[in-house]
């Protein structure tokens, strides 16, 4: 099972290199490799950053994916995964980490469990390290899916907890159905889940490992910007309403998803 | 008399015999108990011995989750069952009362104690009785610790021992391992106290199953034990350690009360040894946090996959089960030869 990793780095401001340390610091220590990673964002942070991570990490194979026009996070992965050339691929963010063991443990669960999507326990901290919360683990609790450690689509509309973030994704089902919607905010990962499994009826599995640890509370994250400065309750149901009805349509360009404020 | 003697004799030495399992209804719950009693019952019938169960109870629940019961013959006592000379009649030690009546009734036949568990022993056994008064003198019990307590207790009674044989069933696999906890006690209070500990103490593993050992199929309980993270034994009172040998089995790492009565195959290093719940369930949560991280180590698991458990096999139980019961048919060709000799001397 090859897996090709991708980091988009959309939000860079003076405090990245603080965070970057650390994912690639995790990157590094994975008992497998990845075939490749792939960082993807403008040129002139790109050139700096492959500076950095030469000095960081030795054991990976890094290229470069030149994305000069719009960051959003969505459309650099989007950009991104069409550069992939291995069967699986997961996004690594530049402020989360992975268990050194998440890939072993992926690979060991993918010869005996067949899946599309396999999903890493997500610890949720703030920046002092501290967890705030597990998700994906009721994957597990036997009454919550009909198989346990398999999410279906019953399971995944119910429990909007189900996070495909720091999942290892099959990169052809991805592909075919283009990608984050990159006009969804705040919800765009749940909308992905959704209709991978409506339209393509990918097969979840939640690998019962602490595969990624998640920081929840990164000042300028892109989450953070969303919770505490420009999204007011309405736009928030908004958004998860729109991911709970979107995932009903294949290609991102057929519809316009955009929010209008109500006054 | 001497030639229903002489015909019992005849009988005895031509296998004619008949072996009566007498039980007390236990319900349909699943039980390594009763488990043993119906895989020694089938292995002499395997033998090509009569086999037939009686219960002394109004009602009786054949155990649905034992498959093969069903095969055997159960009768009520009120039924009508000859019992003869040459018959042997296998009671458990709750059954005291019964085998008063038996002797009372002058019910020919050799009487043999079935005794699985020294907590129950004294339970139903009157004060200053011995089981010697109601014609018992062999006994058979399942490991050489509690061949050695009853020898203590009940001696002059002569005992065998017929260890439990693990079914082939219980078998590591190489699947990954799932985040369940399979438990096994003595008290069912014990499941939940120690399901909720957990969660009260760490709600975030709250997601953690714990499957409850007591209330599955033996076919189910090997299944679960082969993909289960780790297994808890929460029974001081345990004599056979069958749980013990099925979790070795099935390759899982074991967290276990230290019994009182402690086996062979229980080494200082193949299970974690608590003496409390909350131990127990200390060890666990740690366990758990390694399991997630992925950062246990393998040490225990190498270890348990070195201890010797080639005795507690099924073909071990079977040969032990032919060699048990044709000394002791032995013996009643013995005691019957005897007892012609006597009646020849008295006629004489």
């Amino acid at each position: 099972m090859d897996i090709t990793v991708i980091i988009p780095l959309h939000e860079i401001d003076a405090s990245y290199h603080n965070y970057i340390q650390k994912s690639i610091s995790s990157l590094s220590k994975s008992t497998i490799k990845p075939k490749e990673v792939l960082l993807v964002g403008p040129q002139n942070v790109l050139t700096q950053l492959k500076e950095e991570i030469n000095k960081i990490d030795t054991t990976n194979s890094y290229r470069l994916v030149v994305n000069e026009s719009d960051t959003s996070y969505c459309s650099q992965v989007n950009l991104a995964v069409k550069e992939v050339s291995t069967d699986f691929f997961m996004i690594l963010e530049i402020d989360d980490d992975i268990n050194h063991k998440y890939f072993e443990k992926v690979v060991e669960y993918s010869k005996f469990y067949h899946a599309d999507i396999y999903m890493p326990f997500i610890a949720h901290t703030n920046i002092r390290n501290e967890l705030l919360f597990l998700s994906n683990a009721t994957a597990w609790i036997a009454e919550q899916t009909e198989v346990k450690g398999f999410i279906d689509i019953t399971a995944a509309q119910s429990n909007k907890n189900y996070d495909i973030t720091g999942s290892i994704i099959r990169t052809n089902i991805f592909n075919v159905l283009e990608g984050f919607k990159p006009e969804i905010k705040i919800t765009f990962n749940r909308e992905l889940l959704l209709r991978m499994m409506y339209i393509k009826d990918a097969k979840v599995c939640v690998v019962p490992i602490l595969g990624y640890q998640h920081v929840s509370d990164r000042p300028n994250s892109l989450f953070s910007i969303y919770k505490t400065q420009k999204i007011t309750a309405h736009e928030f149901d908004y958004w998860q309403n729109i991911a709970d009805t979107e995932y009903l349509w294949e290609r991102k360009h057929e519809r316009m998803i955009e929010y209008k404020p109500q006054i | 008399m001497i030639d229903k003697l002489q015909e019992s004799l005849l009988n005895l030495k031509e296998n004619k015999q008949t072996f009566f399992f007498f039980v007390n209804n236990k319900g349909d719950f699943p039980s390594h108990q009763v488990s043993h009693l119906y895989r020694v019952a089938s292995d002499l019938r395997a033998l090509g011995k009569k086999v037939q169960f009686v219960y002394n109870t109004n009602q009786y629940t054949i155990p649905s989750w034992f498959p093969e019961a069903v095969t055997f013959e159960h009768k009520s006592i009120n039924d009508k069952i000859n019992i003869n000379l040459e018959d042997f009649i296998i009671l458990t030690e709750e059954q005291y009362p019964f085998m008063e009546y038996l002797k009372s009734q002058n019910v020919p036949s050799k009487r043999i104690l079935f005794v699985q568990e020294y907590e129950y022993l004294t339970d139903i056994l009157p004060m200053g009785k011995r089981f010697t008064d109601v014609g018992v003198i062999d006994a058979i019990t399942v490991s050489e610790s509690m061949k050695q307590y009853l020898q203590t207790y009940l001696s002059p009674i002569r005992c065998e021992v017929i260890t439990p044989g693990i079914p082939e069933i219980f078998t590591s696999t190489d699947k990954p391992k799932r985040p369940e906890v399979v438990i096994y006690y003595r008290n069912p209070r014990d499941f939940n106290k120690a399901a909720k500990l957990l969660a009260l103490k760490k709600p975030f593993l709250s997601f953690v199953e714990f499957i409850d050992a007591n209330k599955i199929s033996e076919e189910k309980l090997a299944e679960t034990l082969s993909q289960a993270c780790l297994a808890v034994s929460l029974d001081v009172f345990d004599t056979s350690g069958t749980f013990f040998l099925q979790t070795l089995k099935a390759g899982v790492d074991l967290v276990c009360f230290a019994p009182f009565m402690g086996q062979p195959f229980m080494t200082e290093k193949n299970a974690w040894w608590v003496t409390s719940i909350e131990d127990a369930m200390g060890v666990v949560e740690q366990y758990l946090q390694g399991f997630l991280q992925n950062t246990l180590t393998t040490e225990m698991t190498d270890i348990r996959k070195e201890t010797l458990i080639e005795e507690y096999t099924e073909q071990k139980r079977r040969e032990k089960v032919r060699e048990v019961f044709d000394k002791l048919v032995e013996i009643r060709i013995k005691e019957t030869e005897e007892i012609i000799n006597q009646q020849i001397q008295v006629q004489q």
